[in-house]
């Protein structure tokens, strides 16, 4: 038999427990639901605070390559076109040249199967990859350096490669590597790696995944997730409790 | 005995229906994705056309930021193809990662949709053909917008969006190779 006094009694000090966590969990969930619209999916923190206590470290820029206009660093999946990030996501970074294209002044990014044409402000013209036939495996980007020539060539698993980024024809060149200057790494200042590094860690953790986290106890580590799991099971026990409560009421009371 | 075996009955429909549930979305969401070469080899039958490019410049970069709600990432869209009949291969933000979704027009009417690559952990389901069925014999009308009214999917608005623009986008640009 179960005592109803005893049950009511821990029913009413589980609920002003639990009463907290229901707000917390409430608030939570309702912007949750709302992520989107509030911009908190696209919001993100750069304090470094809240990134130490997530375990983010903040990478090294890995390697750095300059042209005549523009440096360009890649810092894990990020390339950096004179400190501003471009769009999309890199595996590597094997050159980056200057060359014209009819009368336009562009700047050439390459990867190790990708060429990002850019503007000289860092627009991006057009990326080509392995659908407009840019072979895989490339190892530098240079430059033909003698004459009028502003040819575009490629080192491919140590073939070099003439490129012609207008009409996409990418052919083996018979004269090796003459005349033809290859895109060098170098290093920047310790300021300017310092904000690229800045600014790549303030796109690391976001609004979204904090709410989530709070949400789901995950914000305190696996002790926050044992915590939530916990009220969810005291949550059940007040509703069972609540309903036996009521159906067992005195009439009257 | 009559009972036990409904009982059995019961059970064994209940695990058939925890086995769906869990097996699948996850088969449906596969990673699968198609090369853009493929997608370009099977519109064209293996006899891929010389491509060419709409530069977004002036009238057309501001319509193109109208269609897609912010300003294209790209400046020049390369096609295959020619006026009558095209085949485009753009990026398009979900909502944090780029759809790769290639396009098909002929005669200023959308011929075919494909979602060539998805990285977004949800919305998949655009790329499904109950979903790119609806673009297929649209055309372009008004501002710019679909004369197909296009069924969203609820939990994949963000990838619907990404797509609906794409193919308006797509349109806007054929429209504009035969000025």
């Amino acid at each position: 038999m179960v005592n109803r006094r005893a049950l009511l009694s821990l029913h009413r000090r589980i609920g002003i427990v639990s009463a907290l966590f229901v707000v917390l969990l409430s608030i939570s969930g309702l912007l949750l639901q709302h992520i989107s619209s509030i911009g908190f999916d696209n919001s993100f923190i750069s304090s470094n605070t809240l990134l130490r206590w997530y375990g983010f470290e903040i990478p090294h820029v890995e390697s750095t390559y300059a042209s005549e206009s523009a440096q360009v660093s890649l810092i894990e999946d990020a390339l950096f076109f004179n400190g501003s990030r471009l769009a999309g996501s890199y595996s590597s970074l094997q050159g980056v040249v200057d060359t014209e294209s009819g009368s336009m002044l562009l700047t050439i990014v390459a990867t190790d199967s990708q060429m990002l044409l850019l503007t000289q402000a860092g627009e991006l013209i057009e990326l080509l990859d392995s659908v407009h036939g840019v072979p895989s495996g490339i190892d530098s980007l240079g430059r033909e350096v003698q004459g009028q020539s502003t040819g575009l060539f490629l080192q491919v698993f140590g073939e070099v490669i003439k490129a012609d980024i207008d009409a996409l024809s990418w052919t083996p060149r018979e004269g090796g590597e003459q005349g033809i200057s290859w895109s060098q790494e170098v290093l920047p200042e310790n300021e300017k790696l310092q904000q690229i590094r800045e600014s790549y860690s303030a796109s690391l953790l976001s609004w979204e995944r904090i709410v989530l986290d709070i949400h789901s106890g995950r914000v305190l580590g696996s002790f926050g997730v044992f915590l939530v799991d916990l009220m969810a099971v005291l949550f059940l026990f007040m509703a069972i409790t609540g309903v036996w409560l009521w159906s067992r009421r005195r009439p009257g009371s | 005995m009559k009972a036990g075996k409904s009982k059995r009955y019961f059970f064994q429909s209940l695990l058939a229906i925890c086995f769906m549930a869990i097996v699948l979305p996850v088969s449906l969401a596969s990673n699968d994705h198609i090369e853009p070469a493929d997608f370009l080899a099977q519109v064209f039958s293996g006899e891929l056309p010389d491509s060419a490019t709409v530069w977004l410049s002036g009238e057309k970069k501001e319509i193109a930021a109208n269609i897609l709600g912010h300003k294209p990432d790209f400046l020049r869209a390369r096609y295959w193809g020619n006026s009558e009949r095209s085949a485009w291969i753009l990026d398009e933000i979900g909502k944090t990662e780029p759809i790769t979704i290639g396009v098909v027009v002929a005669n200023q009417r959308i011929e075919d949709v494909q979602v060539l690559a998805f990285r977004e952990s949800r919305g998949w389901e655009i790329k499904h053909d109950f979903f790119t069925r609806q673009f297929k014999g649209a055309s372009m009308v008004g501002e710019q917008q679909l004369s197909s009214n296009i069924d969203g999917i609820s939990g994949a608005t963000l990838s619907v969006r990404a797509m609906t623009n794409v193919s308006r986008l797509v349109l806007f640009l054929s429209a504009t190779l035969n000025s």
